[in-house]
């Protein structure tokens, strides 16, 4: 009499394959639990105070959604501005920019406001699809920076799921997946989604504080058409035109694109008509976000060069300049730090009484010089 | 909410183990061994 033999499997090999799946587990978890840590932010000579973003909201209070707000105030009196980076935390230029200006600026006149990490919950996942790397470095004397590359979009674990179409605070109806980005919930619901929660305490913020101006940080593909522009509210048209022209004059190429009144829920537009705040948007160009990119890997995130869109360019398929040098992490953050330099010195002129002055804040000639590591802090090894 | 997630991942996570573990066909051991990967991250690591 012989036994049936069924397969190769016996208590043994499951056994195997279980060790071996432990061993899978301990690496992946550890790979996947490393993006929910956030390097630190070093606040410079310039923060007064720290806040959380749940002293305007409370509803956000506890939430992967609460995040810090540096109050840099000024010795004189002036107005306030607002300056928002990581609204999409996968612009990495953006959140940069915004972290220069806490550890950097020293506001003299006024007061201006800074969040660096938008939207925290996007920054502790990473679109797996799109092959990014989960950190990048950029080097300063005394080692290495660290930053996250984020996600888009508010992280699926805090907030799933989506729904099959999402129709927002404003009235938009959009692609359900749109449910988890910050610049499509604004004015936000305190009692909706967190992303729009999230969106409820900017407006909550920008309303408390009184904020005269709210720039509003991003970056985007050089194949996107609003590309190395200032998106501004009907209100604030006068100053980014103001702006722009002068930037011209200094050698800055940047367009004035009005914020479109049939697309709500976006920043420039939402933050314009809930509140009494001249909003601006300001955008520059990102070949790592673009759809025709090559290998997606920190060179590419820091250089900006890559061959595929110096022949896009060519052939006149980019809304921006795009040669051998590309758009490397200097001249992004330049771009911003200068617009929102001269932004502010436009908007001193139009309203004096409300004024906002600040040094110590790199310009795009002395990035392009210096490189950015020359104004980051370098690392604290203790923190 | 998540909790009811994570219980459903428990009670999964369980039925594949056990039925692994008496399986003798390789190919459907590898098949549950690739299953219990994302059962046990839905359990200690989604929040």
């Amino acid at each position: 009499m012989s036994t049936r033999r069924v397969g190769w499997g016996t208590w043994w090999t499951a056994l195997t394959l279980l060790g071996g799946l432990i061993v899978v587990l301990v690496f992946t978890g550890l790979e996947f639990t490393a993006m929910w840590s956030d390097p630190p932010i070093y606040p410079g000579p310039g923060v007064t105070e720290v806040r959380k973003l749940s002293d305007y909201a409370p509803v956000i209070a506890d939430t992967a959604a609460d995040t810090e707000v540096y109050i840099l105030q000024g010795t004189e009196p002036g107005g306030t501005v607002l300056i928002l980076g990581g609204n999409h935390p996968n612009e990495p230029a953006a959140k940069l920019a915004a972290v220069v200006i806490v550890e950097r600026a020293e506001v003299t006149s006024g007061r201006v406001i800074v969040v660096p990490r938008a939207n925290r919950s996007g920054h502790t996942c990473t679109d797996p699809h799109e092959g990014y790397p989960q950190f990048f470095e950029i080097d300063t004397p005394d080692g290495p920076r660290s930053f996250r590359y984020g996600s888009r979009a508010t992280n699926p674990i805090h907030q799933w799921p989506d729904p099959v179409i999402h129709i927002n605070a404003a009235g938009q109806t959009l692609a359900g997946q749109e449910v988890r980005n910050l610049n499509r919930a604004f004015p936000g619901r305190d009692t909706g989604y967190l992303t729009e929660q999230l969106a409820h305490a900017y407006v909550e913020l920008i309303r408390t504080e009184r904020v005269d101006l709210a720039g509003d940080l991003h970056e985007a593909s050089p194949e996107y058409p609003v590309i190395n522009a200032i998106v501004a509210h009907d209100r604030a048209m006068d100053l980014a035109v103001e702006t722009s022209m002068l930037l011209e004059l200094e050698g800055v190429r940047i367009g004035v694109e009005r914020s479109p009144a049939g697309l709500r829920g976006l920043s420039h537009r939402e933050w314009g008509d809930a509140t009494d705040t001249l909003a601006v948007l300001l955008e520059t160009a990102n070949p790592a976000q673009g759809r025709l990119r090559g290998r997606t890997d920190t060179d590419l995130i820091l250089t900006g060069q890559d061959r595929f869109y110096v022949s896009a360019a060519r052939r006149g398929l980019l809304y921006v300049p795009f040669t051998d040098s590309g758009h490397p992490i200097e001249e992004r953050v330049g771009r911003h730090l200068t617009t929102l330099d001269m932004l502010l010195a436009v908007h001193a002129t139009h309203s004096p009484e409300s004024a906002v002055r600040w040094e110590g804040v790199p310009m795009l000639t002395e990035l392009r010089a210096s490189g950015l590591s020359a104004y980051l802090t370098p690392p604290d090894p203790e923190l | 909410m998540i909790w009811i997630y994570r219980i459903l991942a428990l009670v999964l996570t369980g039925f594949v183990l056990w039925n692994m573990v008496r399986e003798r066909r390789l190919g459907m051991q590898i098949a549950a061994a690739m299953v219990l990967g994302p059962l046990v991250l839905r359990i200690l690591l989604i929040k």
